[in-house]
């Protein structure tokens, strides 16, 4: 889909809110959309066919816009993964032009300051930078924190969780008022998968500590740090093998779709099947629906299937 | 206007080397950015030695410098020299400030000494001729002057940067010289306490790049010279030389001692001024009277001696080169007999060559973005003392940086095209299956697999057993068909037997579930690492992130001799599920 369409799109989602209705508006989604999406807004939101701007922008406005996650004169923080010293080509950070146009988005919705950040795997600084992110979020009013010093994480402490009742995690998570949770979709040689949960490793000090306490257990657990108010998950070219790092561009496969929602557990369990991994493959979707965290068997989420042509 | 020039140079090439050792963004350097430190005369006579052209050129340009001028280079890029330019001025404000009127109490002509700076460079070619660069790194006046900013300028930068935003922006990590930094400051102090009591008298007895320079300085072309009918005698230039080298008595300048600061012109009214000097018709020099009376400088014993050393230098090259050849190259995949406990940066080619060459200078220390490079200790022995090695309970090399053998200013570090370095094995890791997190708890990690980058390292599935001892007949089945010899039958006949498995020696073949008849053996599918080694280039990151302690189960030992680890590219992906529709 080309920029141009992308916009006429646009006007005509907008003027399709001011008419209080969505029905018919995307003549190429499926048409099997469970019955709990006819009264309220969906919970999972997937989306394929165009870039990863337009899909982002279908997703919010299916979701009811940004407004609907950040009010005026609120802060917001997101989180993408930005973990490795790798290009956007490669697929193992979060693209930067999502990460970019979701600052955009808060900025215009009135967020009286955005910031991003990462406790990276690679070198702090060359991941933000080599990532594209850094440039993104900068050149859009956010601003980049850094997560590499001890003294920027705050004890939390998370009576409900089994394995991870206790960690440091980053004061941006603990003090701003919208937490955004942008990952992107890989596979994993230890989770099996990264997606919106396992993302959470990026906020806390010691992620040591996860994969010697069971990983997929404090990965479910990590979700009750700071439980996201939007997650929106890349899987433009999701990493199919070799990953989280990636070895060449060889490892991506052309998906060319976006996840967006509020329940974390089915995202990853629609992100899961994306990767072609069969139902109880990915513990941790099992274990955090086990936690009540959010609802794995996708039958019974209202899921909203958007085709962009 | 020559004292100003040199004051000009030596601002400069400070500021350089300061800007040179901070780094606080993490950004590639520019091809300038390390300049000052490729001018100096010990790195570049190393980076010559292995074949560097830069250092070749750079060694070239100071030695034509120095037979034209003198020793231009100890006031003017040395930097060391130039620090205690700055002690010493600190000292005349000092004087000044408790009313000594002169510091020529302290400065004032002194006899040379040049047994002392000869014998000195002496040792220190024998000792490159016997342990490379191990005494070198300790005297030479730039590693000394580089060591001191590579473990006080980045944390100071760092802790002012922090201050300024309020925030901690970037880490201080004054740990990269952690409990060294003593030691580093401390050599550092040697001359500057010196300069503090006779100016410039380190470099005239104990520097080594001053001794050598000094033999070719013995008539520069354009050298100073005193008018002995102008001259009043009021001793001004005496007090001002640092290097106590006019011997007003003699209407001389002792050239081998002279660091060409220039500071005697400025102070001088009565024409002590550089000229023209034709070197071989200097005894029929009108202007100099005191012909055969005047003192010659260094006598030629210890300059004959001297220049007997220097043809053992060349040997000694020769025999550094030959060190590294006695190695035998081994093969990517296999440990070898040729592994060492300390890891060298990549383009160092081997641990011989690399404590052969280094001076310890810290520049890659500070340049590393992942700190794996940190100051050894004890790691390489006495010889290898602060040279830098990767330590991997700090951070790992990373895969996609070269910057190390691109700053490296003696050629110790070789600067490698970043295809070359991501192939180079400069270590090899080692997978201790028994202390593994998977096999330990049967939990999923894959610490060590995330952070590999050649794939050399992978997971794989395995079915991990467990037994209900409530079910199981104790028949034995599993026990025997173990191909491990991992399970055995505990407990006695009153309370029943049943089957207990080993796990440090169990590898998950799931053959115990597939025979137990009682459903008493069941095995869980799980990821557990897989190493191929002739992929592994031994970067260190799946050591640094294994969180089994307090020994790692992924261990990486250096390899004496680098090798290139083979590279295997897979063919693409497949969609495994439908491009066209959701999969749910």
């Amino acid at each position: 889909m080309k920029r141009r369409d992308f916009i006429k799109l646009g006007f005509g989602v907008g003027a399709a809110f001011s008419l209080d209705t969505l029905s018919g508006l995307f003549p190429a989604a499926s048409a099997e959309e469970p019955a709990a999406t006819a009264g309220g807004k969906p919970s999972l939101v997937a989306v394929r066919g165009g870039d990863r701007v337009a899909m982002l922008d279908a997703a919010l406005a299916a979701l009811g816009g940004i407004n609907a996650f950040v009010k005026p004169g609120q802060s917001v923080v997101i989180k993408p993964n930005c973990g490795w010293d790798k290009t956007p080509e490669m697929s193992a950070n979060t693209h930067p032009s999502l990460v970019g146009h979701m600052v955009k988005l808060c900025k215009d919705a009135g967020a009286s300051e955005v910031v991003v950040f990462d406790h990276t795997c690679d070198n702090w600084q060359r991941s933000y930078r080599n990532s594209g992110i850094q440039e993104a979020v900068e050149k859009n009013g956010g601003k980049m924190l850094s997560a590499a010093d001890e003294s920027v994480y705050r004890d939390h402490e998370s009576p409900s969780a089994r394995n991870l009742k206790k960690a440091k995690v980053h004061t941006a998570i603990l003090d701003s008022d919208v937490f955004i949770n942008m990952p992107v979709l890989k596979h994993h040689s230890g989770a099996r998968m990264t997606a919106c949960m396992k993302n959470a490793m990026g906020l806390v000090w010691d992620r040591g500590f996860f994969h010697s306490h069971d990983l997929h257990q404090c990965i479910a657990d990590a979700v009750l740090l700071r439980k996201p108010d939007l997650n929106v998950l890349d899987a433009f070219a999701p990493m199919l093998r070799n990953g989280p790092k990636g070895k060449d561009e060889n490892d991506l496969i052309a998906t060319h779709s976006l996840l967006a929602g509020t329940d974390i557990v089915a995202i990853d369990a629609a992100a899961s099947k994306l990767l072609g991994n069969a139902d109880g493959d990915v513990r941790h979707i099992d274990l955090a629906a086990e936690m009540g965290l959010g609802e794995k068997d996708l039958s019974k989420v209202a899921i909203r299937r958007i085709t962009l042509a | 206007m020559w004292r100003a020039a040199r004051i000009v140079a030596a601002g400069v090439v400070t500021s350089l080397f300061v800007f040179g050792f901070i780094n606080l963004r993490n950004l590639e350097p520019a091809a300038w950015e390390h300049l000052v430190e490729r001018l100096q005369f010990v790195p570049a006579l190393l980076g010559s030695c292995r074949g560097v052209v830069g250092s070749v050129v750079v060694v070239v340009v100071l030695l034509t410098l120095t037979l034209l001028f003198g020793r231009v280079y100890c006031s003017f890029i040395c930097p060391l020299g130039i620090l205690q330019d700055v002690v010493i001025r600190l000292r005349r404000g000092f004087d000044k400030l408790h009313g000594r009127k002169r510091s020529g109490a302290t400065l004032r002509f002194a006899q040379p000494l040049p047994w002392l700076r000869y014998t000195m460079l002496s040792i220190v070619i024998l000792s490159f001729f016997l342990c490379g660069t191990a005494l070198v790194a300790w005297l030479d006046p730039y590693s000394i002057c580089a060591r001191l900013m590579a473990g006080m300028t980045n944390p100071l930068a760092a802790t002012a940067k922090n201050l300024a935003a309020g925030a901690v922006e970037t880490p201080t990590s004054w740990g990269r010289y952690g409990w060294l930094l003593p030691a580093v400051v401390g050599v550092a102090l040697v001359p500057l306490a010196l300069a503090w009591w006779r100016g410039r008298i380190y470099c005239n007895t104990i520097c080594p790049v001053g001794a050598f320079l000094a033999l070719l300085s013995r008539a520069p072309l354009f050298r100073l010279g005193m008018n002995p009918s102008a001259c009043v005698h009021c001793a001004n230039c005496v007090r001002a030389c640092k290097a106590q080298c006019i011997d007003l008595r003699n209407y001389r300048v002792d050239t081998t001692r002279c660091i060409n600061c220039y500071d005697c012109v400025s102070a001088c009214e009565h024409g002590l001024r550089p000229k023209f000097t034709f070197p071989f018709r200097r005894r029929h020099d009108p202007e100099n009277k005191v012909g055969k009376n005047a003192q010659q400088a260094p006598p030629s014993a210890s300059r004959r001696a001297f220049l007997g050393l220097l043809a053992c230098s060349a040997s000694a090259l020769a025999a550094s080169g030959c060190r590294e050849q006695e190695i035998p190259p081994g093969k990517p995949g296999e440990p070898g007999d040729n592994q060492d406990s300390a890891v060298t940066p990549p383009g160092s080619r081997s641990v011989p060559r690399f404590l052969d060459t280094c001076t310890a200078c810290g520049l890659c220390i500070t340049a590393c973005p992942t700190q794996v490079l940190q100051p050894s200790s004890w790691q390489y022995g006495l010889s290898g003392m602060l040279k830098p090695r990767l330590d991997f309970t700090v951070g790992f090399c990373n895969f996609d940086c070269n910057i190390c053998g691109r700053v490296c200013p003696d050629g110790a570090i070789m600067p490698l095209d970043l295809a070359e370095k991501q192939r180079t094995q400069i270590a090899l890791a080692e997978f201790h299956r028994e202390r593994c997190i998977v096999q330990q708890h049967y939990t999923e990690c894959g610490a060590c697999t995330e952070h590999c980058p050649t794939k050399a390292l992978s997971t794989e599935e395995g079915l991990f057993p467990s037994c209900n001892a409530s079910l199981c007949l104790a028949c034995n089945a599993c026990v025997e068909t173990c191909p491990q010899k991992a399970i055995s039958l505990v407990g006695d006949e009153q309370h029943g037997m049943h089957a207990q498995i080993d796990r440090t020696k169990c590898i998950a073949c799931g053959k115990c579930s597939r025979v137990c008849p009682s459903g008493a053996m069941t095995s869980q599918r799980l990821l557990i690492p897989v190493l191929k080694p002739e992929l592994c280039i031994g970067c260190g990151a799946c050591t640094y992130a294994c969180p089994v302690r307090p020994e790692r189960a992924m261990q990486v030992t250096g390899r004496h001799r680098h090798l290139l680890a083979e590279v295997v590219r897979e063919k693409p992906a497949e969609n495994p599920v439908s491009a066209e529709e959701f999969p749910f």
